[in-house]
């Protein structure tokens, strides 16, 4: 199954490091496979390479849109809006 | 013989020759491969990500904790040679464009590194040097250079590099390096970092000294001074052999002096207290005769990014713990004048140093500092802790950041998080405007300390890493002695504590005068306690304030400093 929706980076500092380390941690977890573009972008990466996701510079504020497909889409997509909502934990 | 300046990093003496670490020769000769060769080329790839990791991991098992800087950048390291997207890119261009798996590879993070470069964020362009390094380590693997080994040297040596990457230092054999001289860098680079855990002197912000020096030179690397000598002829040579010679029998002679108190012959007793930037220095602070922590810089926990409220407890919890019952001086985020700056501030300034840094960051930047504040409240519950806001430089800005810690604190107290019931706040004074107001701030902080580096800087209007105007950097201007023996009389009245955390306190030649000036409280860096605990030991007080008032009455600073280095030099006969 494929799931796409918007997301937005909220928490201060964006995805530096550390929230890239979390980020590829969790979506590492599942099957599916993940990725992460820009709004409206071309371009998307993929959310299990630390490389990739930290080459998008993505800011605070930045509105990115977030492609899950497998079968555990579902769960996927809930743990990573989950993440980016708790704001990767920095706060 | 050639002197060349640098910023000082980590003290000490040392006289070796010269290890120089260039970078490495990594020409990649075949760049196209035939299809068949696809798949053993894939393979050489995987074999090779698979061993840097290998390599990485011993690595990060050899290094001792007093290296956790280091740790965590290997660590990085490691997780992106396991990283599943440049996997995928370098096996596509072996796969799809036949290209050899080394030409891949620097094709590959050549994109990489050129994407980070160019972020506006000065953190993540930062991690193109990361990306240089894994690229060099997978092309050492691949074009079949020798594998990085720790390298061992037969004798003491000297490493002169452009700049260490943190693989580089880790790949050291630790116990023959006596020093190091580095192009690039400043106080909060690793090379400085790695070399105060190391407890060797480092100099850095030599600029072209890797091109200047050859292998086999002979260097002199003065750690207290800053200065580098290239092949010194047999005078200088032998001064420093002297120097280098007096502090090794001075710090073997310390291990029976090191309990002894710091105390006058007329029977006043001075407080050193350790400057530190890692709670990993707090051991050997201690052991230098540290009565606590005079000065806490946090700025290194911004190294990468930054940290998060939990970050700052935790580092903070080390220290109090490492400080067993005594004090620690947490200083607020001093950062923006520096590196830091365009990615807190989000704008280029043209004067930095006078522009929005310190506690005026942290004022417009309220979360910023309430992160830092709550893990120091927090951490009260551990030992006893005080806050130091930097850089104040008006009456509202100080009640300013009082409210926030106050607000804070109730917060803190509104989630059931428990805390010491008092937490001293107190001030640097290192801009005039402050010192020449002391008596008024008196009846709102704790405590007052004199950051006489920016004092100095300040009250001259010198920038002292400015060669052309360095000479004008005089700690014992008048003016400048005026300004503290003004700062220590108004706190005397107030009835509270003044110390000095300046560099000024650690130099010799300045103790006499800075006793006589009225301080009993010194922060310093904890080499330096040996060295200025002797010179309190062999003086009065009568005596020292004769000395300051004779400096304050002289017309220039050059007169005071013949004056002081004098007597200094007879008080430490071998160190002049």
């Amino acid at each position: 199954m494929e799931v796409e929706l918007k997301i937005k980076v909220s928490n201060k500092y964006g995805l530096h490091a550390r929230a890239s380390t979390a980020l590829v941690q969790t979506a590492a977890r599942f099957d599916s496979a993940v990725h992460l573009g820009r709004e409206g972008g071309e371009e998307f990466v993929d959310a299990k390479s630390i490389l990739g996701i930290m080459s998008m510079g993505a800011e605070c504020g930045a509105d990115l849109c977030l492609k899950v497909d497998g079968i555990d889409a579902e769960e996927a997509v809930e743990a990573i809006v989950a993440l980016f909502e708790r704001k990767f934990d920095e706060e | 013989m050639e002197t060349i300046k640098g910023i000082p990093v980590s003290p000490g003496i040392s006289i070796a020759s010269v290890v120089i670490l260039r970078a490495d020769d990594l020409r990649i000769h075949h760049r196209f491969i035939s299809k068949d060769k696809i798949e053993s080329e894939v393979r050489r790839f995987e074999r090779a990500t698979r061993r840097a990791a290998r390599d990485l991991d011993a690595q990060i098992g050899s290094l001792g904790d007093e290296l956790m800087i280091a740790k965590q950048v290997l660590q990085t390291h490691r997780d992106m040679m396991k990283d599943p997207g440049l996997h995928r890119d370098v096996l596509a261009r072996i796969e799809e464009d036949l290209y050899s798996a080394a030409y891949s590879v620097s094709v590959v993070l050549g994109e990489y590194h050129g994407r980070f470069e160019k972020m506006e964020s000065e953190y993540l362009a930062e991690r193109a040097h990361d990306i240089k390094d894994i690229e060099r380590k997978l092309l050492l693997l691949l074009l079949g250079k020798r594998r990085e080994k720790r390298q061992i040297f037969d004798e003491d040596v000297v490493i002169v590099s452009h700049n260490l990457t943190p693989s580089q230092t880790a790949s050291l054999a630790k116990e023959k390096v006596v020093g190091f001289a580095v192009d690039v860098g400043g106080r909060t680079s690793h090379t400085a970092i790695m070399a105060r855990a190391l407890q060797v002197p480092a100099v850095v912000g030599l600029k072209e000294i890797s091109r200047k020096v050859a292998n086999g030179d002979t260097l002199v690397i003065d750690g207290y001074a800053g200065e580098v000598i290239v092949n010194p002829d047999g005078k200088v040579l032998s001064a420093y052999r002297r120097k280098a010679k007096y502090s090794e029998r001075f710090f073997n002679e310390l291990q029976e002096e090191i309990s002894w108190p710091a105390e006058t012959l007329d029977g006043y007793e001075i407080t050193l207290s350790a400057n530190i930037e890692l709670p990993e220095e707090i051991s050997t602070a201690l052991e230098w005769g540290a009565r606590g922590v005079g000065l806490y810089r946090t700025e290194f926990l911004y190294e990468s990014g930054v940290p998060d409220e939990e970050m700052h407890l935790k580092t903070y919890r080390k220290a109090v713990k490492a400080l067993r019952g005594r004090e620690l001086v947490i200083r607020t985020l001093d950062a923006g004048a520096d590196k830091f700056h365009e990615e807190f501030v989000g704008f280029e300034e043209p004067n930095p140093f006078l522009g929005c840094r310190s506690i005026r960051l942290c004022l417009q930047k309220p979360e910023l500092f309430r992160g830092q504040v709550r893990a120091a409240l927090r951490v009260s519950v551990y030992g006893p802790v005080k806050i130091m806001l930097p850089m104040i430089s008006t009456v509202e800005e100080l009640r300013h950041a009082k409210e926030i810690i106050a607000d804070v604190r109730e917060e803190l107290t509104r989630e059931g998080i428990e805390m010491a019931p008092r937490v001293p706040v107190g001030i640097m004074v290192e801009v005039p405007s402050i010192a020449l107001i002391i008596d008024r701030v008196a009846d709102e902080v704790d405590f007052f300390s004199i950051g006489t580096n920016d004092l100095v800087q300040y009250s001259l209007a010198v920038d002292r890493v400015n060669e052309h105007v360095a000479h004008l950097y005089q700690p014992a201007h008048p003016g400048i002695l005026r300004l503290i023996k003004e700062v220590i009389a108004a706190s005397n009245r107030a009835g509270i504590q003044v110390s000095i955390c300046g560099e000024m306190c650690s130099e010799p030649a300045y103790v006499l005068l800075l006793m006589g000036l009225g301080l009993r409280h010194f922060s310093l860096s904890p080499i330096a306690i040996p060295t200025v605990k002797r010179i309190i030991r062999q003086v009065t007080i009568t005596e020292a304030s004769e000395v300051a008032e004779q400096c304050l009455n002289s017309e220039q600073a050059s007169e005071s400093e013949v004056l002081l280095s004098r007597r200094a030099s007879k008080l430490l006969p071998d160190f002049f």
